[in-house]
């Protein structure tokens, strides 16, 4: 997926060390976004259900301790709520074609 | 030109100073009656996160998010999983205090009170004494690396280090129960590895975050992280309370030989600001106060400390630098009741009261009453007529209760086939089972009402939940 977004930024920003930048400003941004809701996230998610029943009805046997439940399920927000940031991301980054277009002469 | 060029371009003039390499800012060290105050409360504010986590209560930590077991134990309550409600209040009302300080204060909590300030504080406070002052800073920054540069830069990241891994051990402390995992990170450290992995995974990872963001990130994050610093603007008005430069008296600014000579010839008028850019130097998100009103600004009040000494200094009224708001520099009056601070004020102190009172009132019982889904009622004989009900009882007190049950409003025998014994944070399921004369029932729904009772501590509590009868009427 970042092969995507390096590959458009190589012809966004000719410069290295500035597509460096906005590349790592753009993933720290979505990074920390996406950190902010996952804990919101688990907090509602975690409130609601208990963990250790959550992974004993598991469709594969999960023997996973309460705190690993609370742990994995916060990352696995979190690594949701990243990748939806990058499409989104990438998706709003319009094409080339149709920036040329809105740009100002 | 060509598109890639064209948009080369925009980045580069538009948004350079954006992708701009970043440059440290080295804040000088300023003294006076704000940064006391803001001092006084990194103190507490520290003393309260790391001290809390050691205190007792009852028998067990006061402050304990027991995760596993689901309950959340503050000194002399304990929340369940049930009492979610309490938490989004507390949410919603920690929301509402901030739009209200806001629109009242300005941003009194980013310059006294967000944990990235306070630590931030802290990590300043830990280098400037390892390295020395603004200027050693700097001079050791550009000096190669020699015996003093590695000494001073060594003990700076074992102080910085320590100190984010005891705040990342304090954090797992709030839900582990501190001393137990003091025990086991010392049986760690010993070779043997008692540490739990996913404590070890937030020990660190809490860690690292302090360690990133105090020690490196600093101002940024307040910059390009803070969602709160961008949308601040929004609930602001004129009657807010900001540090601001006051332009018509400090301007225009002269120093030097230039303002001596403007004194003395006594041509035009010249202002207050002696241009000593004191103020920039010790702000700590590195921006010119005197250009007004700045998104950068986190309102710590260090450029009024630092002014304020140089106005004492050349013999001018202190406050060329002040807590004012744009109505008072543009001398008109500040409204301090203005209809949102009345709106926020009042919806606050409805919600403060009414969550007080709801924990005062809190019930350490919980009931659930489902109705027997598979029949309506059930005929015994000629006379009694009998329906079946689902209890559901939460026990959230300390210790083991047993309950009775009573009916108001009909004459019923009551009859159950467990006891009705609950263990602290258990839920207990029990099937109840009515039985009425039919002689007694009017019409062929009624209404009844369950009292569930129980003795706490020598007081009787109960719970009425309301439900049905159904009969052949």
């Amino acid at each position: 997926m970042f092969k995507i977004v390096i590959t458009q930024l190589e012809k966004v920003v000719p410069e290295a060390e500035l597509q460096a930048k906005v590349l790592w400003r753009s993933i720290a941004v979505m990074a920390w976004v996406s950190f902010m809701f996952a804990g919101l996230a688990s907090m509602l998610f975690f409130a609601t259900f208990e963990p250790t029943i959550l992974a004993s009805l598991a469709t594969f046997s999960l023997n996973w301790s309460a705190q690993a439940v609370y742990t994995i399920g916060f990352l696995l927000f979190w690594l949701f709520g990243f990748m939806t940031t990058v499409v989104s991301a990438i998706l709003l980054a319009l094409p080339l074609v149709k920036r040329e277009k809105s740009l100002p002469e | 030109m060509d598109i890639e060029n064209k948009i080369a371009h925009r980045f580069k003039s538009s948004d350079s100073n954006l992708y701009a390499s970043h440059e440290k800012v080295y804040a000088r060290e300023v003294v006076g009656p704000f940064q006391n105050l803001r001092k006084t409360m990194m103190f507490l504010l520290l003393g309260l996160y790391y001290g809390m986590a050691w205190i007792n209560w009852d028998g067990h930590q006061a402050v304990l998010f027991d995760l596993p077991a689901r309950q959340f134990h503050i000194f002399w309550l304990t929340f369940w999983p049930q009492d979610f409600f309490f938490l989004a209040w507390l949410l919603i009302m920690a929301a509402l205090s901030l739009f209200f300080f806001t629109a009242l204060a300005g941003r009194l909590w980013c310059g006294y009170a967000c944990p990235q300030t306070v630590w931030t504080e802290a990590f300043v406070w830990m280098e400037r004494l390892i390295e020395g002052d603004r200027g050693a800073q700097k001079k050791l920054e550009k000096s190669p690396w020699n015996v003093e540069k590695i000494r001073k830069r060594g003990l700076k990241q074992l102080a910085w280090l320590s100190f984010s891994l005891w705040t990342g051990f304090t954090l797992v402390g709030y839900f582990t129960p501190i001393r137990e995992l003091g025990a086991s990170v010392i049986d760690t450290l010993s070779g043997n590895y008692a540490l739990g992995p996913w404590e070890t995974f937030w020990i660190l990872f809490y860690g690292l975050a302090t360690y990133g963001n105090s020690g490196y990130l600093r101002e940024q994050v307040c910059l390009y992280m803070c969602p709160y610093a961008r949308f601040q603007s929004a609930m602001f008005d004129k009657d807010t309370l900001i540090i601001s430069y006051d332009t018509e008296r400090g301007e225009p600014r002269s120093k030097g030989k230039k303002r001596s000579d403007t004194e003395n010839a006594d041509i035009k008028p010249i202002g207050d600001c002696i241009d000593c850019t004191l103020c920039v130097q010790v702000c700590p998100t590195g921006i010119d106060i005197r250009e007004g009103l700045q998104y950068e600004c986190i309102g710590c009040a260090a450029c009024i400390d630092a002014c304020d000494q140089v106005m004492e200094k050349v013999d001018k009224p202190k406050g060329l630098i002040r807590y004012t708001t744009e109505h008072s520099l543009e001398h008109e009056k500040t409204k301090l009741l203005r209809p949102r601070i009345i709106v926020y004020a009042c919806l606050l102190s409805a919600l403060f009261i009414a969550f007080i009172t709801a924990i005062a009132m809190r019930s350490p019982l919980a009931v659930d009453i489902l109705r027997d889904r598979g029949v309506l009622y059930r005929v015994l004989d000629a006379e009694h007529i009998q329906n079946v009900y689902n209890f559901k009882l939460m026990n959230k007190g300390k210790t083991p209760q047993t309950y009775t049950i009573q009916v108001k409003d009909l004459n019923a025998e009551v009859s159950f086939d467990d006891a009705l014994y609950v263990s602290p944070g258990d839920v207990g399921n029990l099937p109840v089972t009515l039985t009425v004369k039919a002689s007694e029932l009017s019409k062929a729904i009624q209404s009844i009402e369950f009292i569930i009772s129980t003795e706490v501590a020598g007081e009787t509590i109960s719970v009425s939940e309301k439900s049905r009868f159904f009969s052949p009427q």
